[in-house]
């Protein structure tokens, strides 16, 4: 399983990671149980500051996924976010939606592209 | 033991010492600057026609300089053996273990230099995200089994040794064995990110790598040990001497070491060639965050200091 991280995307380098790991949580890559490489060996093998991998780990804590434990490093606590409401998930599906509608396509359309994007994002995890 | 068959082992030893040498010549460093293909020289992005001009010129200086360094050993061996200087070997060993590094650094940053356009820069990384810890690469117990064959052999020496004991063979092999750790260290530690195109080829390639290193090392520790367990046992117990069969039985275990670590690196070597066919070599390329790094500095460092410190103990001590 890779994590990747391309700097000409917007988002910023730790939000690339906290979003990578989720991914690989959501495809069913990390189980729940399983730990996650070391702050310094992820900051090692990209050449980044640690504080950058820090800052995500601690992000991804926040939010439910991962729980740090002593001497066993952090490890996928939890598959589903922590304390989000369901009005808050679809205002965030709102906009890519919106997007979609605004580019010309037909709800058959997005419905269809939403369907594959899930096919593929289960298929990714039953695969690796 | 007669003096003639005291000879015999260290000739014997030297000879497959020799061998070793040659084989690994042959196999793995005959056709090292091709390891990835045409395409590549030395780990240098290449143009595709660059074997039919230049690159013939640059592949036989390469081919000139290693005939040359083991030339030199191979006539340095024979001077050895016509004077009996025996015990000169080991240093005589390392200076060509120090003159080979040296020709392959030297020889690897000149090329870069006069071929090497700027690496290719990547925007886009990954990274394999799997916990990677040293103690999943190495056994516990056999490195405690070590470290106990080695006090072993210097308490033995210590309390038994001769009044003429050289004490330079024990130093020098107790810093070869133990300056090997810190390589270990290093080979499971060090990483580069990888292409977006082919990540899984390459990062199969790289583990690959680390395993076969891991394993050349490991072995390479365990024939110093065995080398000073013999040495303890001839020293430390006064009857062992006259008992050539124990020689003969040690002597067994190091070609068995040998052999080993001869299949080690020659299969290992082309399982690796086969691994890394037309794959970018691993660092050829800059990362977002990082240049290109074909010479890794902390194995640079410990290979200097770890040679350096060698052959600073064997002239010292001879």
């Amino acid at each position: 399983m890779f994590l990747s991280v391309d700097v000409d995307d917007k988002r910023p380098l730790y939000q690339q990671i906290v979003d990578g790991v989720k991914e690989l949580i959501a495809r069913g890559d990390l189980r729940e149980g399983m730990t996650l490489p070391s702050v310094r060996q992820v900051a090692g093998d990209l050449g980044v500051n640690l504080n950058t991998i820090a800052v995500a780990y601690r992000e991804l804590q926040e939010e439910g996924f991962l729980a740090v434990r002593h001497g066993a490093g952090a490890v996928v606590s939890s598959r589903r976010a922590r304390g989000v409401e369901e009005n808050a998930l679809r205002q965030q599906l709102r906009t890519p939606l919106t997007q979609l509608v605004l580019a010309g396509l037909s709800d058959r359309e997005i419905a269809a592209m939403v369907r594959q994007e899930l096919e593929l994002l289960h298929r990714k995890g039953g695969s690796s | 033991m007669s003096a003639r068959e005291s000879d015999l082992l260290p000739l014997l030893l030297g000879s497959f010492c020799i061998i070793f040498q040659l084989v690994l010549m042959r196999w793995v460093f005959w056709n090292y600057p091709l390891h990835h293909g045409r395409g590549f020289f030395l780990g240098v992005k290449v143009a595709p026609s660059f074997y039919e001009g230049a690159g013939a010129q640059w592949l036989r200086r390469y081919r000139t300089l290693l005939l040359a360094v083991h030339a030199i050993m191979v006539f340095v061996f024979i001077a050895l053996v016509a004077s009996h200087r025996w015990n000169d070997m080991p240093i005589i060993a390392l200076v060509i273990v120090g003159l080979l590094s040296a020709m392959f650094g030297g020889f690897t940053l000149w090329t870069r230099r006069s071929l090497g356009t700027a690496p290719p820069k990547l925007s886009s990384v990954a990274i394999p995200f799997e916990t990677r810890r040293f103690r999943d690469y190495v056994s516990w117990r056999l490195e405690g089994l070590l470290v106990l064959l080695l006090a072993a052999c210097w308490l033995l020496l210590f309390f038994q040794g001769d009044v003429g004991l050289q004490w330079a063979w024990p130093v020098l092999i107790t810093y070869a064995v133990m300056g090997l750790l810190p390589a270990k260290i290093i080979i499971v530690h060090h990483s580069h990110p990888l292409p977006p195109e082919r990540t899984e080829e390459h990062h199969r390639w790289l583990e690959a790598g680390r395993r076969y290193w891991l394993t050349v090392t490991e072995l390479m520790r365990w024939f110093f040990v065995v080398r000073l367990a013999g040495y303890s046992v001839e020293n430390g117990f006064p009857a062992a001497k006259m008992m050539v069969w124990l020689h003969w039985l040690f002597f067994s275990v190091y070609i068995a070491i040998f052999s080993v670590m001869l299949a080690v690196l020659i299969q290992g070597s082309r399982r690796l060639v086969a691994l890394g066919r037309d794959l970018q070599p691993i660092g050829s390329w800059s990362g977002p965050f990082g240049p290109a790094t074909l010479l890794l500095p902390g194995w640079l460092m410990w290979s200097v200091v770890y040679v350096g410190g060698l052959l600073l103990l064997g002239f010292i001590l001879s």
